[in-house]
């Protein structure tokens, strides 16, 4: 008999964003902090900018961090579904059209599935994400991971 | 064999490196303007008419930039493209069938994460620095559910005038509309704004720029040759060219002797211009 926790012998994981909760794209770790049998959760934070510049072409980076919790089924094959959020520190033109910085927090959820060994190494992700934007918004959204497991 | 591939080494710089050379002769004092198109253009991550669009645009160094010019049903003028709100923005309906007030809030939403506000035409001549130092083309959107075309090209045309008149437009704001209805009555209200007929075949600009005495035509620069801008220009007709979504459409434009050209590629375009010492 084959006891899926003995198995485990991973639970770090690094990997680049494709679309997701992250905006266009995003680097993420993650790590596992519970699992049994089949079920696992872990917890992943990112890092993710589409611009670097604003519009006044000054070096005023937009920040995203996404960040949440997945829980996942599975042993190599896994269902994988999550909530979290994304800070988020954008430039925008004020009433006087000047650059000025705002921040906001945006909710997102995720459920789609996931590939990984439980020894590490390769690892794919295909999900929808809706993002709940502000909280009062929401926009269908979707991501593909590739990344390592370690 | 090394020689072989030094050869090729070498004929692959220098045709990767070849500089194009122009000679422009047009109605611009032979020089162009390099507009954006709606801002950056169309595949920037700023949503198209968003302030932070066109003032990224004009940071760049461009001439100034195409807008999308709307009207709400109180006569004000707002930038945005689309028939409808809905899709683009959280907002729903058509911009003319609401008023400013109602509108004022909403924000493009086609990508996360984007904060960025419908604008105001007039909150934006009042607020950015010098505009008299930008050229804005005014491309007017005539969208509305009211089918009263008549009422509503009077209060658009109004509207219009009373912001020339507000802000001194004249020297550096241009009109282009499709409807040459649209354009007879602006001219007949201010003959002195600078109108642009926007066809779909440079025969039909060549001919109505000629018969309502527009000072030119906007058009896509797949519809015209170079043969064709040399045509207009010899009938003193400006002509402004655009849908160049790349670089290598950039250079063909330029190639063609218009007066301006509005870009989806600001950067490279003014870039260019700038190197050849041919931007306005």
């Amino acid at each position: 008999m084959v006891n899926a926790q003995d198995n485990v012998t991973v639970k770090n994981a690094v990997y680049l964003d494709l679309g997701g909760t992250g905006g266009f794209g995003s680097l993420n770790y993650s790590r596992k902090f519970f699992s049994i049998n089949k079920f696992g959760f872990d917890a992943h934070i990112g890092i993710s900018s589409t611009k670097f510049r604003d519009f006044q072409t000054k070096f005023n980076p937009q920040i995203i961090v996404p960040f949440g919790i997945h829980g996942t089924f599975g042993l190599k094959h896994y269902l994988e579904i999550g909530i979290g959020s994304a800070y988020v520190s954008s430039v925008i033109a004020n009433d006087k059209f000047d650059p000025e910085r705002v921040s906001t927090l945006n909710g997102n959820a995720s459920i789609g599935y996931k590939f990984q060994k439980q020894t590490g190494g390769f690892l794919f992700r295909a999900y929808y994400s809706p993002i709940y934007e502000r909280f009062n918004k929401l926009t269908h959204w979707g991501g593909l991971s590739l990344g390592y497991a370690f | 064999m090394k020689s072989i591939t030094y050869i090729l080494f070498i004929s692959y710089f220098l045709i990767g490196c070849k500089s194009e050379s122009f000679e422009i002769e047009n109605l611009n004092g032979n020089k162009i303007d390099a507009l954006g198109h709606a801002g950056m253009g169309i595949s920037n991550l700023y949503p198209s008419n968003s302030a932070e669009s066109i003032l990224n645009c004009l940071n760049l160094g461009a001439t100034g930039s195409e807008v999308d010019v709307q009207m709400t049903s109180d006569g004000e003028l707002v930038l945005f493209h689309n028939e409808s709100l809905d899709g683009a923005t959280n907002a729903t309906g058509f911009v003319n069938s609401q008023t400013w007030d109602e509108i004022k809030h909403a924000e493009y939403d086609e990508t996360p994460y984007s904060n960025y506000k419908l604008v105001r035409l007039s909150d934006f001549l009042e607020n950015i620095d010098h505009p008299e130092n930008y050229i804005f083309t005014l491309d007017i959107k005539l969208y509305t559910e009211s089918g009263d075309y008549p009422n509503f090209f009077d209060q658009f045309t109004d509207a219009i005038v009373d912001l020339f008149d507000e802000f001194n437009l004249y020297n550096h704001v241009f009109i282009e509309s499709q409807s040459t209805d649209f354009l007879s009555l602006l001219q007949s209200k201010a003959n002195n704004i600078g109108l642009y007929y926007y066809p779909q075949t440079f025969e039909d600009g060549f001919n109505t720029a000629v018969a309502f005495n527009l000072k030119g035509i906007s058009i896509s620069t797949l519809s015209i040759s170079k043969e064709q801008i040399d045509q207009a220009h010899e009938a003193g007709i400006f002509v402004t060219v655009w849908n160049t979504q790349s670089e290598d459409d950039n250079i063909e434009a330029i190639h063609k002797n218009p007066d301006m050209i509005q870009t989806d590629r600001v950067n490279h375009l003014v870039k260019l211009l700038t190197e050849h010492d041919l931007i306005n």
